[in-house]
């Protein structure tokens, strides 16, 4: 946002980052404020990933309920050490309770892989390792020092930062689906161009020909299953175990994709209400019925050509209801 | 029927060559050198992927064509559902080639290409060239241009070594500095530039700020780096290459 221009004023945003900081950065109400000169309620609640999750979510609701009424609010949640599937959905739910006019979103990162990270962007936030492992604000890119804070004593961060992060992350839900779509059409235009009916096994297995575009299609319309989450698990610790920090940070930048597709519902659900989350859930439905969920022995056969069309339709409704651009 | 096109997925080619053999067209790879030729159509596969975003860049690559060749016809084909004349649904096909290439608008006339669903490059240009924003560029080579622009002068017209002209040239605003934070933001933009009508243009300019990198990383204490890389002339380089950029592509109001 241009300091200058009064008229790009927005209602008041909230960052909560849940992460592993350093005392002297959580202390107090581990608030901290921006220096734009217009938007003077903009501020970053700095919670320590230590505490119990019970006593985290008291935190956040609490930090709601003190934020003006039609306030958005973000809350990054550090996935490595406190992250669970159903905390998402239950915090967003519990805030939209206590506070309906807000527009609350949760989104996960970790690993130093991820654009609130200074080494990934710039105009990131935070450093993955501060003094002793600890979290700061700014850090070390390409050698440089990045200085996030303006004045340690006041409390007060760098507005560019804030915006960076904060314009990412307000197109991050609608980016990912606008990508699933364009690569699950792409996917099976192959299929759409045979315009003959097929068996719908025969989508699912050529879907699992692709991996990654399964495993994002079924995080979309299943979310994440406790195998899943092992794999995500195993896979990491066996590229820790090899030392290969490209397919690390590869793997990471995937499995965050998938965090994503596992928590599009809650979030759409926060952010835009029921119209979205219903898009959502008819999509999902048709992709299960046609694609992931066709019984082993099908005698069903479908024309993909069709198909496509009605998933593609229902793709449109869901991207059209989300009024914001997919990317920034 | 010659189609030139553009498509970061091979997919959309090998799955469409059926089609296009059956209505008697030949697709072939962009070549910039053609982009001048009388009946010359160019066919975008979009949105473009570049890196992780997709990248929605119809409305440059039409500026591009009304500056280069005005007749030539753009269309773009993607999975965005439209019917317009230059576009091509891809799961809407036209049933005749000859009579969509018919009614497809010449570049040089007044319409919009359909808006493909990715990022908007007109708007990410409009902030790589705005002065005083995040993502621009064009604070940080102001400063670096006026400081080796300032160091050759002195060394040049007055004579001075090359050492007390740097001293007192590099003495404030921490220039070193500028020139990392030029290079990253680079380093985010130029993927987005792949399939842009200029991208040539900045392939040069990458070329250009790798050439100059050793002088600026010494942080100007190797003086012979300077002369010998001609930092000032390539400094200048940049800058006009790219002003050039912005009046035909973001002052000419995409």
């Amino acid at each position: 946002m241009d300091q200058s221009n009064s008229k790009t004023l927005v209602p008041q945003r909230i960052m909560i980052i849940v992460w592993k900081w350093k005392n002297s950065i959580v202390e107090n109400d581990g608030k901290w404020r921006t220096n734009h000169k217009l938007q003077t309620e903009d501020c970053i609640y700095c919670l320590s990933d230590k505490e119990f999750f019970s006593t985290r979510s008291e935190k956040i609701l609490k930090i709601a309920s003190e934020c003006a009424p039609n306030a958005q609010v973000y809350i990054f949640w550090h996935r490595t050490s406190s992250y669970d599937s159903k905390s998402v959905g239950e915090i967003l739910r519990k805030l939209k309770a206590d506070q309906p006019e807000q527009k609350a979103e949760c989104f996960l990162f970790g690993q130093g892989s991820d654009f609130i990270y200074i080494g990934i962007n710039e105009k990131g936030l935070l450093s993955p390792d501060g003094a002793g492992g600890e979290g700061c604000f700014g850090g070390i890119r390409n050698n440089e020092p990045i200085e996030v804070v303006v004045n340690e004593e006041e409390r007060i961060i760098h507005y560019l930062h804030f915006e960076s992060i904060w314009n990412y992350y307000s197109h991050l839900f609608k980016a990912r689906i606008f990508d699933l779509k364009e690569d699950f059409l792409l996917h099976f235009y192959y299929w759409w161009l045979r315009d003959e009916a097929v068996n719908p096994l025969l989508l699912t297995d050529s879907l699992k020909t692709s991996e990654d575009l399964y495993r994002r299609l079924k995080a979309f319309a299943h979310g994440l299953s406790e195998e899943d989450h092992l794999k995500i698990k195993d896979e990491i610790t066996e590229a820790k175990a090899q030392r290969d920090e490209n397919k690390i940070n590869e793997l990471f930048k995937r499995h965050n994709d998938l965090y994503v597709m596992d928590n599009c519902l809650p979030n759409l659900q926060s952010i835009y209400g029921a119209e979205v989350a219903n898009a959502y859930l008819q999509l999902a439905q048709l992709i299960k019925e046609n694609i992931l969920d066709v019984p082993v022995i099908s005698a069903k056969q479908i024309r993909p050509s069709e198909k496509l069309k009605d998933i593609r339709l229902q793709f449109k409704n869901l991207l059209h209801t989300m009024p914001e651009e997919a990317y920034y | 029927m010659l189609l030139h096109y553009i498509a970061s997925d091979h997919r959309y080619i090998s799955g469409l060559s059926a089609y296009f053999d059956a209505q008697g067209c030949k697709l072939v790879d962009y070549e910039p050198e053609r982009l001048k030729d009388g009946s010359f159509i160019l066919l975008i596969f979009s949105p473009v992927r570049c890196g992780s975003v997709r990248v929605s860049l119809e409305r440059v690559w039409k500026k591009g064509m009304e500056l280069e060749n005005r007749e030539a016809i753009l269309l773009n084909a993607g999975f965005e559902e439209a019917q317009e004349t230059n576009y091509f649904d891809l799961l809407n096909p036209p049933a005749n080639w000859s009579d969509f290439i018919a009614l497809a608008k010449p570049a040089k006339l007044l319409w919009e290409p359909v808006y493909t669903g990715g990022m908007k490059m007109e708007d990410k240009l409009a902030r790589f060239f705005k002065g005083h924003g995040a993502e621009s560029l064009t604070d940080e080579l102001y400063v670096i241009r006026r400081k080796t622009a300032s160091l050759f002068r002195a060394m040049d017209k007055y004579g001075l070594p090359y050492e007390v002209a740097a001293a007192e040239a590099f003495e404030t605003d921490n220039v070193w500095r500028h020139w990392e934070v030029l290079k990253s933001r680079w380093s985010h933009y130029f993927p987005l530039f792949f399939y842009l009508p200029f991208s040539g243009q900045m392939k040069k300019i990458d070329a250009s700020i790798k050439q100059i990198d050793p002088f600026f990383r010494s942080e100007g204490k190797n003086g012979d780096l300077f002369i010998q890389l001609e930092c000032h002339q390539i400094v200048e380089y940049i800058h006009e290459t790219l002003f050039t950029i912005e009046k035909s592509y973001v002052k000419g109001n995409i």
